[in-house]
């Protein structure tokens, strides 16, 4: 009986649990649905979300099973790839899907007309593909070659080669390693070297800025990566964790011209890309390299043309005075599902 | 709602405990029945008329087979069986036959797919046995409604089974006393089979997925992913019914067993009898006896036996590569009549295991294959046309841990054979002690929140 009466107190517990914890919320969301909702199972999903939410987990206990995972079976949960010395890739680097090959056509299809509508705006459009991490530290994956991320890059650079397009080959010219060793993005040399590339294209079209902007570096810290996150790293004992990276992060300082009351004029080059954007100080590169003041409207999970489409389409009025829109994106994200702006926008340009 | 979500371990269950236990006895069906309408409510409420109306007309026409004589009797069997296979013909294969003439041509505009209400199968199959049964007179009519829609609707087998029989059950659901021992071995069950499921079957399962999203798998990637998805069926599908049988028997109901170590079987007859227990002795009774069974020649008998095995292949999904994973099956099974008939040597137990257990994989290819072309990729991925080894995509989808899981499970799948020499090891591998059934719980319930936890925590690409 007793062993019965134990096991009943642990749900019994839970239970007391959700109701404590999560009184408030699960009450508020059964009264704000619609009829429909409960007719249609809609609400479901909220309810349980609710009640997971409610029940205590241990973010030490996690930390210590991952971490043991981690070191005992190089194992990093499902969506990262443990490669040797500490270096974590994200495996949608890695893995292959069957729908990799129609996801990219479509990306491809796309290409001509983002194009043509920044065309049709005066705007050069500079494409910045970010390199896939697998294939330029390939050395440290320990197990796999970067198969899938060759394929992507070749089938890429021969799709650009028939598209006329201003683009930044970031792939050949890549400064090893240039990745956090625990964080799928770019580290500052990564971005410093991206920036600066950039940069040299745009100058190009623009000539060179003459705005006063100028870095400062701030104090080193360490900078925890968001694949170590993933995996459920940082909360492991540092024993079982990867080592730590440190940054000093970079900021940059314009000086803009005119009075104190002066409206400055709003920048004419814009950033439109993913989370690479905003991380390890691209865009203060950039500007720094510009000698440009630039606006920042890159999104984190804007995958191939998040920004750019929300750019296009929800806030059009951004693009007034605009001369150029640098579109970054990762190359990974070039087989990744079309997002519901993606096959939109591609139902919308291609006539159905 | 399933079984393994913090709702239901949390909330619906302790609520479910306290209304069983507070109600008076003869209010314990009515409390059953409610909670079973709430759980399949979860999934989608605006089903729920359907299943009533089924399980209303089930017991009216049960009465009227019961109470009918000659003839009549005949009207009312049909009138019992008809409606309900038919609401699950147009639910669960309209969308096929549809999509099926379109692809040959039909005419057919937007078509929007018919949502399939789920445990459909298993609700109509319960209603069929049972005016079968009191057409036969095995059972007599269950006069009262509440009783009967209890049986047919409990939330332990509404969902995924096992097919429960009102037989099975039908002397517990008029009186039954609380047994502290059969509700410990409820719970000892239920927590087995929730182990089962999360620490094996789930964690296998995006090893299943990844090796079927390859666009060309070399052998090896094929091999591993049909041995990953053997075992995440069976540890699935049988946590889920260990699962059905431990909440069952807590509330006093025994439902018949639907796994008896499958993998172990040495015949395809022999696995038949081991694989899906409650369904493959549903198919016997209610269709291939009536279809004749051997009584009629050695040939109508290998008939009734494709006949039988093809429309289970259909009943598991409305998918073509279900009926011929039905077809495959009856076949490999009248090879094995024929080879029986034909008075050939028996083989030796340990060939014919791995010839069934080689027959039954290659089943489970087909059965898990989507549509066509996935099923062709897999079977030339297993020929050898991508290559032999394992390829990068596959390594990368490849955890450790799930590694490490597929042996654990093979392992598993031959314990009790290794066993056999040792009575006491034989006992605690086929029933562990509750403490370990319990300990094994803990850390499914401790998986389970670790993993539930990551789609939420990653939204920065």
């Amino acid at each position: 009986m007793i062993k019965i009466l134990a096991v009943l107190a642990i749900i019994f517990s839970g239970f007391v649990s959700v109701l404590v914890r999560s009184g408030d919320s699960l009450f508020d969301i059964l009264k704000a649905a619609p009829l429909k909702d409960y007719l249609s199972g809609n609400l479901s999903g909220r309810v349980d979300r609710a009640v997971f939410d409610a029940i205590p987990r241990s973010a030490d206990l996690n930390g210590l099973s991952a971490g043991l995972l981690y070191k005992g079976l190089r194992d990093a949960g499902p969506q990262v790839w443990a490669g040797c010395n500490d270096w974590l890739y994200s495996t949608e680097e890695l893995r292959v899907d069957r729908r990799d090959a129609e996801h990219m056509a479509a990306r491809l299809r796309m290409l001509p007309h983002l194009v043509q509508a920044f065309a049709d705006r005066n705007i050069l459009l500079i494409v910045v593909p970010v390199p896939d991490k697998a294939e330029q530290v390939e050395d440290k994956l320990c197990g796999v070659a970067a198969d899938a991320s060759r394929v992507r890059a070749d089938a890429w650079a021969r799709a650009a080669g028939t598209t006329k397009l201003h683009r930044v080959n970031l792939r050949d010219q890549w400064p090893r390693p240039g990745y956090w060793r625990t964080d799928t993005h770019w580290d500052t040399t990564g971005a410093q070297l991206a920036a600066e590339a950039t940069a040299k294209l745009v100058n190009s079209a623009l000539g060179a800025g003459t705005e006063r902007v100028s870095l400062t570096r701030g104090a080193r810290h360490e900078r925890p990566g968001d694949l170590a996150r993933l995996a459920g790293l940082l909360d492991a004992p540092k024993w079982l964790a990867p080592a730590a990276e440190y940054v000093e992060e970079a900021r940059a300082n314009i000086q803009r011209s005119g009075g104190l009351l002066d409206d400055a004029a709003a920048p004419s080059i814009l950033l439109a890309g993913s989370s690479f954007s905003l991380n390890s100080g691209f865009i203060e590169y950039l500007q720094v390299s510009l000698l440009r003041e630039v606006a920042q409207v890159s999104e984190a999970g804007g995958g191939f043309a998040g920004a750019l489409l929300k750019m296009l389409q929800q806030k059009p009025e951004m693009l007034a005075g605009a001369k150029v829109v640098i579109w970054e994106w990762p190359m990974r994200s070039l087989v990744a599902p079309l997002s519901d702006a993606e096959r939109q926008w591609l139902r919308q340009t291609e006539g159905h | 709602m399933v079984f393994v979500s913090d709702a239901f371990v949390f909330v619906f269950l302790p609520l479910f405990l306290i209304a069983y236990a507070g109600v008076p006895a003869f209010l314990r069906n009515s409390t059953i029945l409610f909670f079973s309408l709430v759980f399949y409510g979860w999934w989608r409420f605006d089903f729920l008329p359907l299943l009533v109306a089924i399980a209303c007309w089930s017991w009216l026409t049960g009465l009227w087979i019961a109470r009918a004589s000659g003839p009549e009797r005949r009207w009312a069997l049909l009138a019992g069986i008809v409606p309900p296979l038919v609401s699950l013909v147009y639910f669960k294969y309209v969308n096929l036959i549809v999509d099926s003439l379109a692809s040959l041509g039909a005419p057919i505009k937007d078509w929007s797919a018919i949502p399939l209400p789920i445990g459909l199968s298993f609700f109509v199959f319960g209603a069929i046995s049972y005016s079968v049964d009191v057409f036969r007179k095995t059972v007599p009519a269950e006069p009262s409604l509440i009783n009967y829609s209890t049986y047919q609707a409990m939330f332990g087998h509404l969902v995924a089974g096992p097919v429960v029989r009102y037989q099975s059950v039908a002397e517990r659901l008029k009186s039954r006393v609380f047994d502290s021992n059969e509700f410990a071995e409820g719970l000892r069950r239920f927590m087995l089979g929730f182990a089962q499921k999360v620490l094996i079957g789930d964690t296998l399962a995006p090893l299943v997925d990844a090796g079927y999203a390859l666009p060309a798998p070399s052998m090896c990637d094929t091999i591993v992913t049909v041995a990953a998805y053997t075992l995440h069926l069976y540890f699935d599908f049988a946590g889920y019914s260990s699962m059905a049988i431990g909440l069952g028997l807590m509330i006093g109901l025994k439902f018949p067993e639907n796994f008896d170590n499958p993998y172990l079987s040495t015949s395809l007859a022999d696995f038949w009898r081991r694989w899906h227990i409650s369904l493959s002795s549903w198919l016997r009774d209610y269709l291939y006896i009536p279809l004749g069974g051997n009584r009629a020649g050695r040939f109508r008998s290998y008939v009734n036996l494709m006949v039988t095995m093809a429309l289970g292949g259909l009943w598991h999904g409305a998918s073509w590569t279900f009926m011929i994973w039905g077809i495959w099956h009856g076949l490999g099974l009248v090879i094995g009549r024929a080879w029986n008939a034909l008075r050939f040597p028996d083989m030796p137990a340990l060939v014919g295991h791995v010839i069934t257990l080689v027959f039954v994989m290659i089943g489970w290819m087909l059965f898990r294959a989507q549509d066509w072309p996935t099923a062709a990729t897999m079977f030339s991925g297993l020929a050898g046309q991508h290559g032999l080894a394992m390829s990068n995509g596959f390594t990368a989808a490849l955890r450790p841990i799930e590694v490490v899981t597929l042996l654990i499970g093979i392992g598993l799948v031959y314990l009790p054979a290794l066993a056999k020499s040792s009575p006491s090891l034989i006992s605690f591998v086929t029933r562990p002690p509750f403490m370990l059934a319990a300990l094994l719980w803990l850390w499914s319930l401790w998986v389970m929140q670790s993993r539930t936890v990551i789609p939420f925590l990653y939204f920065q690409f």
